[in-house]
């Protein structure tokens, strides 16, 4: 990805354990730092680039960032949103708890989950909102 | 602060009619207001650019080898192969660094320089990991590559993994010369 310029996504620890690159390989969360090219071939990939709208009307978990002040160094921010955007189509309405697990394969090294956690949560609302027109 | 800075902004108490400004923040400029950090937009879309995602024209990457024991002594390196490869710009190990400086504190105090200070790389590592030499290639592969090609010889050291060990008669000194730091020098 850094080859066509995209460099949203973080590379953390290239041995998935930290998420930092997570992406989203139809629609499911991946840790992009372990999968090889050709496996994704005919595949839908989507980059914490692709989220926002073309009008640049961001999506509601990066709203909801925006609006709780989450993360502080924020370079695990790509990996946490993608993962939670891939988990809230599998669970659109998750208590805190739930969000956290679904978000557990990623690691902030500030140590900034509380807040994270209530901006994803927050993301989630929006998200829940924008669907209710 | 300027003038306008000021905290008290008798403008802005038209708004303190809110709840939270008025047990926050009445009448003031930034108390109780919301505010976005200037770069937070540009990091929730990935366009933030951090250290790693810089490039420059003729730009080197580096690669570090790094000690596999926790103390040793370097005996021999020989980067004769690794040189000769094509895009490996340069080896650097502790000898090509400045000897460590007294440093001079805000208030005077001088700071005397010690051999187990904070080098950036060393012929005798008192940890494991910690860094022997630098190379700098035309990219992170080449660099990566030419640290394998490297010929290092380490002699292992004595160490210590609790400093209680360390304390016991005929116990392990992590350092050639004792069980520790000259910090209490300065």
């Amino acid at each position: 990805m850094d080859k066509l310029g995209l460099t949203g996504t973080k590379l953390g620890c290239d041995r998935a354990e930290c998420g930092s690159c997570s992406v989203l390989i139809d629609d499911i969360p991946h840790y992009s730092c372990s999968v090889l090219t050709h496996t994704v071939r005919g595949r839908k990939v989507l980059t914490i680039e692709g989220l926002a709208a073309d009008d640049g009307t961001l999506h509601p978990v990066q709203q909801g960032v925006i609006d709780e002040q989450g993360f502080q160094c924020a370079f695990c921010m790509p990996g946490f949103i993608m993962t939670a955007v891939g988990f809230l189509k599998t669970n659109p309405n998750p208590t805190r708890l739930e969000m956290a697990r679904g978000v557990s394969g990623n690691l902030c090294r500030c140590q900034d989950y509380d807040k994270i956690l209530t901006a994803l949560m927050r993301g989630a609302e929006n998200m829940r909102r924008s669907s209710l027109g | 602060m300027a003038n306008d800075n000021k905290l008290v902004d008798k403008k802005n108490s038209v708004d303190a009619t809110r709840t939270a400004e008025r047990t926050y923040g009445a009448g003031y400029k930034l108390i109780g207001k919301n505010y976005e950090t200037p770069d937070l937009y540009a990091k929730v879309t990935g366009n933030a650019k951090y250290a790693e995602d810089f490039r420059a024209e003729g730009m080197l990457f580096c690669k570090l080898l790094l000690s596999p024991m926790p103390h040793a002594r370097v005996k021999r390196i020989d980067a004769k192969a690794a040189l000769a490869m094509p895009g490996v710009k340069a080896i650097l190990t502790a000898d090509d660094l400045p000897a460590p400086a007294d440093t001079l504190t805000d208030n005077g105090t001088v700071i005397k320089a010690s051999k187990w200070g904070e080098r950036g790389l060393t012929m005798e590592p008192v940890y494991q990991g910690e860094p022997v030499l630098a190379v700098a290639a035309v990219d992170e592969l080449t660099a990566a590559e030419a640290i394998e090609k490297i010929e290092i010889d380490f002699e292992p050291l004595p160490f210590a993994i609790d400093p209680l060990e360390t304390l016991r008669p005929g116990g392990p000194n992590p350092r050639t010369d004792g069980n520790r730091t000259q910090m209490d020098q300065g």
